[in-house]
């Protein structure tokens, strides 16, 4: 599903993000990014998504080295990869629903796809009944649901997460987790970034450290910390 | 039909979050608009009327007549030769048309156009002339000193244009031209200007949308249009407040102030629908050019 090669990305003479990284990600995978801050989890992240260029390397995901897409062709590449982040990124004027159908309009989703798709996602979620609730009248938690229904409305194959229970008390976080675990049953792969040492070692999934932006561990089942 | 519908509901949404500033440009377009419209209708008159003064502005070669010059009347030799140096001028181009007058002509010219002036005199005298009309205005004095160097042509008494009324005509129009051509670009410049800062300030406003919008994979002409649309409705909202002002000016203030331009048949400002229309288009080209410089500038998709 991704597969980086030798990716390097340099800010400036002095700051060097991600230094020379190399990993496979196989579709279907559930794995966490973790490390310390400034060890270049969000720059992956937005490595992934082409929203900067590497210094050096390749990246290669869903079977395209997004390095040779055209800008025209961003727009297709993010279509395939959903996106939650910590800070939920909804728009605060619409409701649940409307969250959820205006990345369908976006694509160009036809109305009556629209109308089926948008309570079936936000009932996987466990938000049927707050629809039409706005942002401000919901918990932290079920924001973070809508976030991830929409990610997940267009079914793509690579859901990206990047601290998505950073803003989440540890009971709604695994409300969270148990989301993103059966979205992963589905054959959707997950990469995510966080910092919960809890979860991660709860889960025990693959597990890949990033440290001063080199590639510190890369295990199976792994922790947090290396054992 | 989804996608377009939900094109114009995001400009009207851009417009709603950011109604001030968008009635501000939109005033500030149509102002400029209403001006231009003015410029347009005043600028084309003045032009109409200087090229109007200018068609009058002509060269007359007075031959000697009897009383007139030492040597006599001049003869058919002289006249021949001032042909040729009158046919010599009009080679390189300066001369539209020339015509000779005889002495008669002139007079019984003269008994139609200012009979009262004629009724007291007892015998003609005009001398015969050569009617000379420069191709352009500007040109008259040109004619009149290649005519006279490096000495007026024998049997020649005078060479005399309009100059003093012409070269004021035609300072005037110059002046006329350029303040109008710089008070037209102006206005387009703080027009475009605005709209610029309007579109820079809906996209602060929006970033929030926009950010969502490319990260849920929206094409960047669907995260551009509905700004540009928002840029379009301001420039066209402008302009058509300024036509219909302009037309209410034209129909109800004018008449009332007795404001009558009339210089001649041939002297008039452009039709007002083709005034309307190139405030329209420029109202929409001025909102087109102002979104594209802050889009390319502010909104990197």
């Amino acid at each position: 599903m991704i597969v980086c090669h030798g990716v390097t990305k340099r800010f400036d003479p002095n700051v060097l993000a991600l230094d020379n990284i190399s990993f496979q990600i196989d579709k279907g995978e559930f794995v966490f990014i973790v490390g310390a801050s400034g060890s270049g989890k969000s720059t992956l992240v937005r490595l992934l998504l082409k929203e900067m260029e590497p210094t050096r390397g390749t990246i290669i995901v869903g079977g395209r080295d997004i390095g040779r897409l055209r800008p025209s062709r961003v727009s297709q590449l993010r279509r395939n990869i959903g996106c939650v982040f910590q800070d939920f990124k909804l728009l605060p004027n619409r409701s649940a629903a409307e969250n959820v159908a205006y990345a369908l309009n976006v694509q160009g989703e036809s109305a009556q796809n629209i109308r089926r798709k948008v309570p079936e996602v936000l009932s996987m979620v466990g938000l049927v009944d707050k629809m039409d609730s706005l942002p401000n009248q919901l918990s932290g938690g079920e924001q973070q649901r809508v976030s991830i229904a929409r990610a997940f409305v267009n079914h793509p194959p690579l859901l990206v997460c990047d601290e998505p229970t950073g803003n989440l008390d540890p009971d709604t976080s695994v409300g969270i987790m148990q989301v993103l675990y059966s979205i992963n049953r589905t054959g959707t792969t997950i990469l995510m970034v966080t910092h919960d040492r809890e979860m991660v070692d709860k889960m025990r999934r693959r597990v890949i450290a990033l440290e001063e932006g080199k590639i510190s561990r890369d295990e199976r089942r792994g922790g947090y910390s290396s054992q | 039909m989804t996608r377009f519908r939900l094109l114009v509901s995001e400009a009207l949404h851009s417009i709603r979050a950011n109604l001030s500033t968008t009635v501000a440009a939109m005033m500030t377009v149509f102002i400029g608009m209403f001006l231009l419209g003015i410029c347009i209708a005043l600028g084309s008159w003045m032009v109409s009327w200087s090229s109007h003064t200018k068609k009058e502005i002509v060269v007359n070669v007075y031959f000697c007549a009897q009383d007139t010059c030492d040597n006599g009347p001049a003869t058919n030799k002289q006249k021949a030769q001032t042909l040729v140096r009158i046919n010599q001028i009009s080679a390189q181009g300066l001369i539209k048309k020339f015509k000779y007058i005889s002495k008669e002509e002139a007079w019984s010219n003269m008994k139609r156009t200012d009979p009262e002036l004629t009724a007291g005199l007892t015998a003609n005298p005009l001398p015969d002339a050569y009617k000379i009309t420069p191709t352009r205005g500007e040109d008259a004095g040109k004619i009149a000193t290649q005519l006279r160097s490096p000495s007026l042509p024998p049997g020649v008494q005078d060479v005399r244009y309009n100059k003093k009324v012409s070269e004021r005509v035609l300072k005037v129009a110059k002046v006329i031209e350029i303040s109008f051509a710089l008070m037209v670009l102006i206005l387009l410049a703080a027009s475009t200007a605005l709209i610029a800062n309007t579109i820079r300030l809906s996209i602060f406003s929006r970033r929030r949308e926009i950010e969502v919008m490319k990260l849920v994979g929206a094409t960047n002409w669907f995260v551009r249009l509905p700004f540009m649309l928002e840029g379009l409705i301001c420039g066209f909202g402008g302009a058509v407040l300024a036509v219909i002002l302009l037309s209410i000016t034209k129909v109800v203030a004018m008449p009332a102030l007795h404001l009558d331009f009339n210089a001649g048949s041939d002297v008039h400002a452009w039709p007002f629908a083709l005034t309307s229309m190139l405030m329209v288009l420029t109202g929409l080209v001025l909102g087109a050019i102002g979104t594209g410089i802050t889009l390319r500038r502010f909104l990197k998709v």
